[in-house]
């Protein structure tokens, strides 16, 4: 991804594709160390991702750019608590985009944060993250 | 002391209940704006409400604008999370009643200073209005004793409000606090000793 390829707003921090999607020493600062809570706030986001997902996407389809923008807004919060520093960039310039009534280009970007919050997912789906922070299972 | 968290992120809600929690308060957390509202303007309502500005139905500024519209005997203080960081959005959060603003993602130990000093004030307030009321019990109590008291000529009973008569000192005692111990004057001690020594032999 270059920086062109975002036509107005914020630019997203984007590294190589292997770069991991969550910064996990910004996650655990987040929750002064407490794997215990880091463990709970990373099941409420799992549990309650996909309905947040599927409401900008609808937005975007039915060409509502508010709700777009809210939608892109709600998941400024989790991403950001949880470390996904790509992922909340790519958040933020969709709420920009759809405040600012651009949503072909939000349909654009919409693809790459869709793959991007599945790097999320993936990530905090697998044990290695836990294991990595020294958690047992 | 119970504080309120408003916000519909179920991951950013849950992180300020631990953060709360850990510092010793009691959270009282609800998903959105109209349960915020109803919290805050029931009987016994949390001092504190940490509100986010995005949320369904009632925004966290907005309640802000309906806690400062309707009357309470003491103020909450009202903090809003938001990740609107720019200085128009600041200003609209103050003018519409918020008490301070946190810019998300928060770092807790902000978080945790920010109320800190919400709390001071609440407390302040509570001290203050606390004095008030006292200073208020002691003015009504004070008029009572100015004006014009009926006192009897000859045996000093005074007329109390409920048009009974009483002996003076239980009369001011009643309405200041004083307390007396009881004595015999020179004049009346000389009056006594000649009523019991009777007139002298001629």
């Amino acid at each position: 991804m270059k920086a062109a390829d975002f036509p107005s707003g914020p630019k997203p921090v984007v590294g190589p594709p292997e770069d991991p999607p969550i910064r996990l020493a910004l996650a655990l600062r987040r929750v002064e160390g407490d794997l215990d809570l880091l463990e709970d706030l990373v099941k409420t986001f799992q549990e309650d991702l996909p309905g947040r997902i599927e409401r900008l996407r609808a937005a975007i389809e039915r060409g509502d750019p508010q709700d777009a923008a809210r939608s892109a807004h709600s998941l400024r919060g989790p991403l950001g608590i949880l470390g996904a520093e790509e992922a909340q960039a790519l958040a933020e310039h969709l709420e920009t985009l759809g405040s600012g009534g651009h949503l072909d280009e939000a349909a654009t970007l919409y693809r790459t944060f869709e793959r991007e919050v599945a790097r999320v997912s993936a990530f905090f789906s697998s044990s290695d993250w836990k294991r990595r922070l020294g958690k047992s299972e | 002391m119970r504080i309120l968290v408003a916000d519909d992120d179920p991951v950013g809600r849950r992180l300020l209940e631990s953060a709360l929690s850990k510092s010793g308060y009691a959270v009282v957390a609800v998903p959105d704006g109209a349960e915020a509202w109803q919290v805050l303007s029931a009987q016994k309502a949390p001092r504190l409400a940490i509100l986010d500005w995005e949320m369904p139905g009632l925004s966290g500024v907005e309640v802000c604008e309906k806690v400062r519209e309707a009357v309470f005997p003491l103020e909450p203080y009202l903090i809003v999370l938001t990740s609107r960081g720019a200085t128009d959005d600041v200003v609209k959060a103050l003018r519409a009643g918020a008490d301070d603003h946190i810019t998300k993602p928060f770092e807790i130990e902000e978080l945790r200073a920010r109320v800190a000093v919400g709390v001071r004030i609440v407390t302040l307030q509570y001290e203050l209005t606390e004095r008030v009321r006292a200073l208020e019990d002691a003015l009504a109590h004070v008029d009572q004793l100015q004006g014009l008291i009926p006192i009897c000529a000859w045996c000093r009973q005074v007329r109390n409000d409920g048009n009974f008569w009483e002996q003076v000192e239980t009369y001011l005692a009643k309405r200041s606090g004083l307390q007396f111990t009881h004595g015999i004057c020179p004049s009346c001690r000389v009056k006594e000793a000649a009523k019991s020594n009777g007139p002298r032999p001629t």
